[in-house]
Order: structure tokens, then sequence, then C-alpha cells
């Protein structure tokens, strides 16, 4: 403590442990973190719980774990949860249709969250979602000129709006990154915008040249998971699998990056390199989400501020995997609603989750400024 | 067990150390344009190096080239012997920190969180950080006098107390040689003030620090040797009292102006602001494009020796 | 009489003849020869013919004799006073001759022929030379007889045409169109060529049958016939038969080019099949390897399990249209679920009315859930609920969607199909045999025959029905002149028949008497449409708008196949044409 004692004008006050006010600061901050992940994982396995029990028709809690693989023959002896006596419809209700629908919301949610994430760091832009890369756009047209030009190839479509996803993404990245001055924000806003105003333009001239056809593309464009039990799932989980696994190398490089592009390559990353590396990854899972469950762009906008919101920190050690379980449990809950809202018949979920997730996002919004 | 303990005093500090940073001959090209014609430089321990000269001079340029940013055109920048392409992005970060003239204001990051990413360098891939790495933080925003705001968010924070949590983020890195560029330069007085002891003491704890600056009586102050640059050349190298004489601030900043400092470490610039004369007469016969070759000369870029220790001893007065 | 469509329009028994019309739109252009061209052709390529002349008592008398034809296809015969028919001229010139194409082996009754009629002529100066080389050119042993006494050189001065193509496909000529025309130069010498196709290519024509012809699920595929402009092709699908029109992408003008023309056909055939597939498989790599697999495996095991079945009565049926839900309950079963369709108001048989309800939506029909709640053995579902169909099989549901009639000929076929799979084949007949009986009844006395333009109105834009679609169909048998715009033809997905888009310019310039809007959408946009079409600005100067005879039609009308069509024609007649 030699200089501290010679210098007590502008001395630290000590190496150690923080002082109480710090640790008890620090330590509600941490537990505001915790909360908001606690509650979004309870809200997630609540929702996953209640979205294999509640469909088109309703099969009781009791009923839906037992029927459960695994799980079922575990909770058997439970008192309450267990001891239900599924038959032989509600075997395959649950095993072929609910369970892998909620799968798939699982992922799509946890896609787009983590998509919308990754963008929002790597473009150092609050508005950045998959439509400013041009993957929703690319996805729309992908599906578009299947189901409008093609409608007898309609198996084609999750295949065909992930690779035109890509695509577009592909095309804008090349666009931004090419030449004198690539790889800035700006340019690579700009030709998403431009490559996403291309796409948007051919999907609408598909649109205006089969009128008639129109009506069979809603769902895709309203966001809508479907019911082909695990055939969409086992033809494309490869592809979000592998961007959320990817993504998780990319939260460090991006906390460095938000100190700004010298910083982050003081502390030994490339700024431009995790930028794109960060924006095709969310291509990636916008595009796999896309294939799955069409247009829910809004979500993986939604989503990364309103856990910043609920929990304080921009962090992403703390906003990409909050994103993730945040994007599960919202498309989740919205599903449940759609399914039961006009059962038996089943809505898109789209239009659910922009009705449950503005209102909380604005409650959000208020509580922090106030 | 305090760290602080541990640190040499500058006053023990040995006379001559090999550089940690070598810097020769070196070019920079921004964009087609020559920017950094030739520029020199060494970074020792324990001593503060402050590059000052004209707006447009290539200060930051050929900073950032040392510290690695941007890759320079031509000659050679070598860290702890080693040619700086071979270093490698990893290792680097470990040898250097960099303090940028405009920082980021990161929104929703509080002080100490900005700080623990500063560490990251430290912290292995894909491990939590650790009790030390949580003690070296503390370290690290103690060092930089920013412990007292270290749970607010950035974005509520001063333009000082920014400066400082930026100094603590680079501290975190736990590199040897710490690199800033103009770090005071949106400061008030004050905020300057605190900012120079804090980078005085940061030599005193042994780092080797590089500084942009453009107010000349700070870097007299603090600076244990000054380099001049000019045009793209570094045209001079040395003690500050040796270097910025009356005639070279005529010649580079083009003023009549004349630097004093006393036995307390004040330090001031005295400028004829208003003479219609410009700048002295000697200066315009030289040429301002015509470095004096003893100056920019390595020896005397090698020599800086007990010399500079008197030119710049003014600033520890206090202390000893 | 236009280029793209060859009337069609047999009061035909359907199960004796039932085209299948096309799953997508034919891919190249539709053209084949005009009827005058055919009728040129046939006489062009013939030498004997039947002459029908009329004996001194009036009575008519046919006999075989050889013919030439001067370049405007007007006949030369030349015959003696000895026979009969040389007499007969002398004393009555009228005349007619018939004549049949090349015997290709097939049933007679498919071949071409021709009746020409009118008077004959003896010609005079340089067209009684012409008339004579003509027809020692047709008959070389002529050069021997013509200029025997008895022998009189005559040529036919046509009147009236009629040309029939086979069965189905026939047309009046006009003398001026018959004149006009020219001989295929490519149909006398392609015989070998269609022989050579059908022997040792039948996988192209298949493919060009589904590819290019739109009858994706052809299983064979034939060559009838080549012409200058085309091929003809008679396919097989599972549907029924199918003729199917693939056109060369230039007119040919020696049967010399036929190779050319059909390798190219064949290339374009195996191209399309394969190109999205192909690039979607590129661009993903081992993503569309194991989904094609794992799609082809439950349709493999579909298969089998309705061979399995196929003997066994089904006791759980369920049927998602109107016309399946109708017929199901004709044939005496109860369905142990039917589809509920919101907009539909057609009238259900009262078995079909107390089965259970199993609301839908669009694209994909009933909730999955309620559907495996049900058990079904059978579905029958429709191509409007298609998108749903392969949900249902990967439930491992056996799933019709194709049977749902697209034409109204199609209708006694497809009931004869359902009573068969489901185990009644012999109720059929009766039921059939009522369709058609009514539907004949309801085809009389027609008081009118106004022009009728049908349109399926879609939010704004307007889409007019086609000759070969459903309420095309309807407006026809109910004695309307249906006008189509000639757009290009497009087949909607889900709604039978095609459709294509008609501009209000269009609509001015056919000027319809009655013009029946059928709304696309939900109930909230029909009424939207009633407001909309009835006062339509672009409209207001037609017949049909000035006399207040633009109806908007209820949905089901038109656009969804019913069991009781002769009713639904009796609709139309009272409602909107106003000539029953």
């Amino acid at each position: 403590m030699a200089v501290a004692s010679a210098r007590p004008a502008d001395a630290p006050a000590s190496t150690g442990d923080p002082p109480p006010d710090r640790a008890a600061a620090r330590a509600a901050a941490r537990s505001r973190q915790a909360l908001v992940l606690v509650g979004l994982a309870v809200v997630l396995v609540c929702a996953a719980v209640l979205a294999v029990a509640l469909g088109s028709t309703v099969i009781p809690v009791r009923t839906t774990i037992a029927a459960l693989p695994w799980v079922g023959d575990t909770l058997a002896g439970w008192p309450v949860i267990g001891g239900g006596v599924p038959d032989e419809a509600d075997r395959q209700i649950i095993e072929s249709l609910r369970v892998p629908r909620m799968v798939t919301a699982v992922v799509v949610g946890a896609s787009l969250g983590v998509a919308g994430a990754l963008l929002q760091g790597a473009l150092a832009n609050p508005l950045a979602s998959p439509d400013v890369i041009g993957v929703t756009a690319g996805s729309g047209f992908g599906a578009m000129i299947i189901l409008l030009a093609f409608p007898n190839a309609v198996t084609l479509v999750p295949l065909s709006a992930l690779a035109f996803g890509l695509l577009a993404a592909g095309l804008v990245f090349a666009v931004a990154w090419m030449g004198r001055g690539g790889g800035s924000i700006l340019r690579l806003i700009l030709a998403g915008i431009a490559i996403g105003a291309v796409f948007t333009a051919a999907t609408t001239g598909l649109m205006t040249a089969f009128p008639d056809r129109v009506s069979t593309a809603i769902f895709f464009i309203a966001g809508n998971l479907n019911e082909d039990g695990w055939s969409v799932l086992r033809q494309v989980w490869y592809y979000p699998v592998a961007g959320l696994v990817l993504a998780a190398f990319l939260i460090r490089p991006l906390d460095r990056l938000a100190l700004g592009d010298d910083v982050a390559q003081s502390l030994g990353v490339r700024p431009r390199a995790i930028r794109l590396a960060a924006a095709a990854i969310a291509a990636l899972l916008a595009a796999a989400a896309a294939s799955l469950a069409g247009l829910l762009g809004f979500l993986g906008l939604v989503v990364p501020h309103a856990i910043r919101l609920a929990s304080g920190t921009s962090s992403h050690r703390f906003v990409v995997p909050a994103s993730a379980l945040g994007g599960a449990a919202l498309l989740l809950v919205a599903d449940i609603i759609s399914r039961r809202v006009a059962a038996p018949l089943a809505l898109p979920v789209g239009p659910f989750m922009v009705l449950l997730g503005v209102p909380l996002f604005l409650w959000l919004l208020r509580r922090a400024s106030a | 067990m305090s760290t602080a303990a541990t640190r040499p005093d500058r006053a023990a500090t040995p006379p001559r150390v090999d550089p940690i940073v070598r810097a020769s001959g070196v070019d920079v090209r921004l964009g087609g344009t020559g920017i950094v014609h030739g520029a020199d430089l060494a970074l020792r321990a324990g001593r503060l190096t402050a590059i000052v000269g004209p707006n447009g001079a290539g200060k930051s340029t050929f900073v950032r080239a040392v510290a690695g940013l941007l890759r320079p055109a031509g000659g050679t920048i070598e860290w702890d012997g080693e040619a700086i392409d071979r270093v490698g992005q990893r290792r680097l970060a470990r040898l250097r920190a960099f303090v940028p003239q405009r920082p980021a204001v990161p929104v929703g990051i509080a002080v100490h969180e900005a700080v623990m990413i500063g560490r990251s360098p430290r912290v292995g891939a894909f491990r939590r950080p650790g009790r030390a790495d949580r003690e070296a933080v503390d370290d690290a925003l103690a060092r930089a006098d920013a412990l007292a705001f270290s749970e607010r968010q950035m974005t509520t924070l001063s333009g000082g107390e920014l400066q400082r949590v930026q100094l603590a983020i680079a501290l975190a890195q736990g590199a040897p040689v710490l690199i800033a560029d103009e770090p005071t330069s949106a400061l008030d007085l004050g905020a300057t003030a605190t900012m120079a002891r804090l980078l005085r003491r940061l030599t005193v704890e042994g780092l080797a620090v590089l500084l942009v600056v453009h107010d000349l009586a700070l870097a007299a102050a603090i600076a244990d040797e000054v380099v001049v640059m000019h045009e793209g050349r570094t045209v001079a190298a040395g003690p500050p009292t040796d270097v910025l004489d009356r005639e070279r601030l005529a010649r580079v900043w083009r003023v009549d102006a004349s630097l004093h400092a006393d036995a307390d470490g004040r330090t001031a610039l005295q400028v004829a602001w208003l003479d219609e004369r410009g700048p002295g007469t000697t200066g315009r016969a030289d040429g301002p494009d015509a470095p004096p070759a003893a100056d920019a000369s390595p020896g005397a870029d090698a020599s800086p020796g007990a010399g500079a220790r008197g030119g710049t001893g003014a600033a520890d007065a206090p202390d000893g | 009489m236009s280029q793209t469509g060859r009337p069609a329009d047999h009061d035909a028994p359907p199960e004796q003849w039932t085209p299948a019309a096309p799953l997508s739109p034919p891919r190249t252009s539709q053209a084949r020869l005009t009827p005058a061209a055919e009728a040129r052709t046939i006489v062009a390529s013939r030498t004997t013919s039947t002459l029908a002349t009329l004996s001194d008592d009036g009575t008519p008398w046919a006999s075989m004799i050889s013919h030439g034809a001067l370049p405007d296809g007007t006949p030369v015969i030349m015959v003696s006073t000895l026979a009969e028919h040389g007499r007969n001229l002398e004393q009555d010139q009228r005349a007619s001759i018939s004549v049949v194409s090349h015997d290709s082996g097939r049933d007679p009754l498919d071949q071409g022929r021709v009746t020409l009629a009118g008077r004959v002529e003896r010609p005079e100066g340089d067209e009684l030379a012409a008339a004579e080389a003509a027809y020692i050119a047709a008959v070389p042993a002529a050069a021997l007889f013509a200029r025997f006494g008895d022998f009189t050189t005559w040529v036919l001065r046509v009147d009236r045409v009629r040309w029939v193509g086979g069965f189905g496909t026939m047309d009046s000529v006009t003398a001026d169109d018959y004149a006009a025309a020219v001989p295929d130069p490519v149909i006398p010498g392609a015989a070998g060529a269609v022989r050579h196709l059908n022997a040792d290519h039948a996988d192209a024509l298949l493919q060009m049958a589904q590819a290019l012809g739109g009858q994706d699920d052809a299983t064979s595929a034939s060559c009838k016939r080549a012409d200058h402009l085309g091929l003809d092709l008679a396919a097989k699908t599972p549907r029924g038969p199918a003729d199917v029109r693939i056109a060369f992408d230039e007119p040919l003008t020696a049967p010399a080019q036929l190779r050319a023309a059909t390798v190219a056909l064949t290339k374009r055939a195996r191209g399309l099949l394969g190109v999205v597939l192909l690039a979607l498989a590129l661009v993903l790599g081992a993503g569309t390897a194991a989904p094609t697999d794992a799609h082809a495996a439950p349709a493999k095991v579909a298969k089998k399990s309705k061979k399995a079945k196929a003997k066994t009565p089904y006791k759980r049926i369920v049927t998602l249209t109107p016309f399946t839900s109708n017929v199901v309950s004709r044939l005496g079963l109860t369905p142990r679920a039917v589809g509920d369709d919101a907009g539909s108001n057609i009238r259900l048989h009262k078995r079909a009315r107390k089965a259970r309800r199993l609301p839908m939506s669009h694209p994909n029909g009933p909730s999955l859930e309620q559907l495996i709640r049900v058990k079904p053995d059978l579905i029958l579902s429709s191509p409007n609920w298609r998108a749903g169909t392969k949900g249902m099989k990967s439930q491992g549901f056996e799933v019709i969607d194709g049977w749902e009639p697209m034409r109204v000929n199609n209708v006694s076929p497809a009931v004869r199909r359902i009573a068969r799979k489901v185990g009644r084949a012999s109720k059929a007949k009766a039921i059939t045999r009522r369709i058609d009986r009514n539907l004949r009844a309801a085809r009389k006395n027609y008081k009118s025959r106004p022009k009728v333009l049908v349109v399926l109105g879609i939010g704004r834009a307007t889409m007019a029905f086609r000759q070969n679609s459903w309420g095309g169909d309807i407006v026809r048998y109910a004695g309307g002149r249906l006008l189509t715009g000639d757009g290009e033809a497009r087949y909607a997905q889900g709604l039978p028949g095609s459709f294509a888009a008609i501009s209000d310019e269009q609509v001015l310039r056919e000027n319809p008497d009655v013009i029946i809007v059928v709304p696309h959408g939900n109930s909230g946009s029909i009424r939207e449409a009633q407001e909309f079409f009835k006062t339509k600005p672009g409209w207001s100067i037609t017949n049909a708008a000035k006399n207040g005879r633009i109806h908007i039609s209820d949905p089901d009308t038109l656009l969804q196949a019913s069991d009781d069509p002769a009713r639904v024609v009796r609709k139309v007649r009272k409602s909107y044409l106003k000539n029953w």
C-alpha cells in the first residue's frame, strides 16, 4: 500500500473485496438476472407441458405426461401428475403431432431470439433483426415461388425458404463486404435493405401473377407451425443446431465489440470478421426458422430487447442464452393461444406472437424509462 | 497484500532497459495516401512516452500501427523482439492495451462488466471468470480510480469518469504496455490532472505507457520522453524540455512559444497568440520539412539516459 | 375457330368417354391443326373415297370411287356413265364425298374422316386440264381411261365440310376456310416415326405427358399422331385416360424434321422434371438426400396398405367434400365424419348430415388431432385440401385427394371409382344412370342462349372460367355461350379447371349478356364482392350491366363439384341464364 498511503488524494480505497454497498449492488444485479433466467425457464417448461397438453383438442395434463416417451414411465408413480392412462389416439396425437410441434416452436423461437441478439450486437444497431440482412425477404420469396408457381412441389417449401434465405443473406454480404470500405455497418444495412427490396418486389410480383393461390401462402407469410410431425424438422434440424452452437463462440467477441472496434481489436478480435460471422450465423438461424415456421422475424427484433430491459444488462453472455429461452417461451405460449382460440382449427402463430410480445415489450419499456 | 507494494518504485527503475516495443522506418498508407513516413519509436518498461505534433501529423495513425491495429506499408515493428505480424492477435492482446480517442459507450453495460470484458483475454475460452479475475477487475478499477462508480451504467458517466473506465478496461487486460490516443482531449482541467496522475502512476508501477498528447505543457509534465511528429515523420525524440524548444515549436507548430517548467513540476506554455509575424525566423530559414538529423537519429532516441530524468523529474517532485 | 381450342361438346354418356383433366397447366402451347387443315390433310392423303349421289327416284346411292384434288382442295372425280353414280351425276349434280384417313390399326371410329358436300360441275379450259392432271396424279391408271368416251371429269364445288377427328373431336368448316387451308406436310410421312416412338421411346413419351402435358400422374403414354405442329399422345392416368397435346417449339415443314423435334421435346421434358429438385438438391447437398427418402418411405407403406385393404370394406370413412360425402352416403354408407367448410352451402345427404362435422380451414383442411380421434381408415379429400394430405399420410391414413370431379362429365366415373373403392360397385350403376338421365333432362328446351362470362372474383381481380372448368361446363350445359377472354389458361391450386386473367377491356369487347361472379374467399369478402362487382364501373356498358344481369353466385354452385350436377344446371338456368 506504499503508493496509496503516499497519495491519499487519488489512491484507490482497496484492491480486495468490494465494499458492502458495491457488493450489494452487484448481488442485486445478479439476482435480477437470475430471476429473469429462472422466470423464463419456468415459463418455458410450463409452456412446453401445456403445449403438449393443449392442442386443437384437450388432453388432461396427467394423461399427457403419461403419454410422453420416457417421461411418462419416470413419473408414473407420482401423486397428482402421475398415473394417467392415455389411449391410442392420445398417444398418437402427442407423439406425432404435439411433441414435434413443441420442439419446432422451441427451436424456431430460440433460433430467432439468438439471431436477433447476434445481429443487434454485431451491427450495434437496436433495430437490427433478420429482416435487416435480407433473410426474411429471401425466405419469403423462396417459399412463395414454390407455393405460388409450383404448388405441386409443396414439400420443397422448407428447403426453398432455407436456400433463398441464405442466398439473400449471401448477396447482402457479398455487396457489403466487397471493395473498399467493405464491412462497415452502414454498408451492410443499406445492402440488406436493397437486396431485401429486390426479393420483396419479386414476391409481390409472384402474388399478383397468381392471385388465386395467394390464400395458400397466408400461413407462411403470417408465420405458422405446421403439423407435419417430425418430417420437416428431420430435414433441416442441423441448420438451427449448428447455428446455436456457433453462436456460443461469438458471445465473448460480441461483448468485446460492444466496447468499440478499437478496444475489441486491442482485446484480440477482428471486428470485421466477427461482424461477418455473427451476421452469417444469424442468417443461418433465421433462414432455418423461416423454413420451419414461416416469417416470424419480429420475434428476433423484440425478444433481445425485452431481455435487456428485463435484466438490465446488455452483456451478450447473458442476453444471447436468455434470448434463446425467451424466444422459445414466447413462441410456445403464442402457439398454445393460436391453437386454442379457434379450436379445433389452428390459426397462424405469428399474429398471436405479436399480440403477446408487444404489450409485454411496451410494459418493459415503460418500466425501464420510469 | 497489495500489488502496489511490489511495484518497482520509479526511482529504482534502472536507467537502461531493452525496449519492449521498437518501431523503425514505419510507413503507413491509408486508402492509398501515405500518412506516416519512416517513423521510429521505442517503448520501455516504467517509462512514459508522449507523441506530440500538430493536427494531421500522423500521430494517431502511427500509434495505431505500433499497437497492431493498422498494418504498416513498410518498416519494422517489433514486440518483445518479434515482428508484429508474427505475434498474433491473442498474444498481442496480452502484450498491449489500447485506449481509443473516442471510445464507444455501450448501452446496458455496467462499468464493472465492461472492465470484465477487458479482462477476457486472460480468461480461458468458455470459462466463467473466477475469483482471480474478479479481483483483477477490482484492482484495475482501483488503479484507474473508477471503483466509486463501478456499479453504474456506462451511459451515465461523465467524460472524465468514462475515460478512467477506459483506462480500467485497458488495465484489466494486464498488458505491460498501455497505449492511449489522446486520453485527455475531451476532459476539463481537473479531470485532465487526475488522468495525468493516474498515467504517471502506472509508469511507476512498471508499465510502458505511450500517449498521443496535444497539450504540450501536459506532455512536458508527465512524459519521460517526447517524440515529435511532423508531416508523417518523427522529427525529434528526447526529454521534453530538450525537444520542445522554442525553435522547434516555431518550425513544427508555426507559433512563437516557449515551454517553462519549474522545480515543483508545474509546466506552462507561453504563446504569442496574436503575433502577426508568425513563427520565428529561424524556423523559416531551416524550412519546416527538414528535420534536424541529430534529433531524429536513433542515437538520440536510444540514449535518453539520466538527462531525460532531469527534464521530467520535476513531475515526481511531490513524491520524493 | 381458335387455334388452341377444339370443340369437344359431345353429350357423351360419360362412362364411355371421360378424359382426365391435366393436373398442372400444360407447358407447351396447345397449337393444333385447324379443322379445315385437318379436312384438307385427309382429302390430300387418300385417293379412295365414298361418293354419295341421288338416283332418279331421289333415293341416296353410295359407291366407292377414286378422287384427286385441285390445289384449293376441290375434289376431282372421273366416273363412267356405265356406273350408276355416273348416271346419277348427269341427272342431279348434288353430291357428297366421304374420305377416311389412313387406317392406323386403331378403332375405325377413332379415325379422322371428312365429309364434303356440294354440287359437281364439269370443269372447262385450264381447269379441265388441271383437274385431269390432278386425277391422273392421284390415280395413275386413269391416264389410260381418261379419254374414254363414257368417262366424265367432275369437280365437286364444296359447300359444306364436316370433319370428324375421332371420338369427340369434330367441327364444321366453311367452304372458304376449307379452300384457304393447307394440307399438313408431316402427317402423310409420319406413320413410321410414330411407330418408332411407340416401340422404342415409350419412356420419353411418358415424360412428355407428365412434364409438358401436365398429366403429372400419367403411368403410360403412346403417340397417336404426329403433325407439323406437334404430337398427339394418349396417356393413361389413375384418374382415367387423357388426351395430351404436345406442340413443337417450331412448326415443321417435312416429316424428316420429326426426329430432331421430338428429341428437343424429350430434353425439355426431362429438364423440367428435374430442374427444381436438382437445383435445391445442389444448394442444400446432404439436406435433401435424407428427406426424399423419408418422404418416399411412408408413401410406399401407404401403397402397400392400400393393396392389402383393397378387398376389405372400409368402416371409418371420412369425407371432406360435399361431393364425396354425398356419394358415400348415396352408396349406402355413413361417413364417420364429414368436412365442414364454413363457406359451403351444398345440401348434404341425410346420412352425411348425421355424421360428425370436422371444421376445416384453408388450406390444410381439418384439424389433424380431430382426425386422429376419428381414426379413419379412408379419407376422401380433394385437391382443394391437398396441402393437408402430407400431414394426414404421415399419420398413416389412406388419403385419396384426386378423385373429386373437375368436370361435369367426370362425375359419374368418380362415383363409380368411389363405389369400387368402398366395395359398393353394384350400387353405382343406378346412381350414375340417374345422374346422367337428370343431366340430359336439364339440358332440354333452351329458351335462349345468352353469352355468359363467369369470373372468379379474387379481391378486386377477376379471372375468367375457361371451357375446361366445372363452372364452364355447368354454364354450357345450361345453354349459355361461355366467353373466356382468351387469356392464358392457368390451373388454380385446389380449384377445378382452369382460369385466365381477364381485363375490363376484354369484358367490354366480348360484351356478355350475363356475368356471373364467383367470389373467392370468406363470407365477408363475398358481401364485399356483391357491392363491388354489381356496380363495377369498367363493366357498366356491357349488356349484362345494362340489363341488370350481373349475378353474384354463391361460391359452391360453380366452383365445387356436386353429385347432382343436373340440379346445379337447373339452378343456373333459372337464376342466372333465365332460359328454363
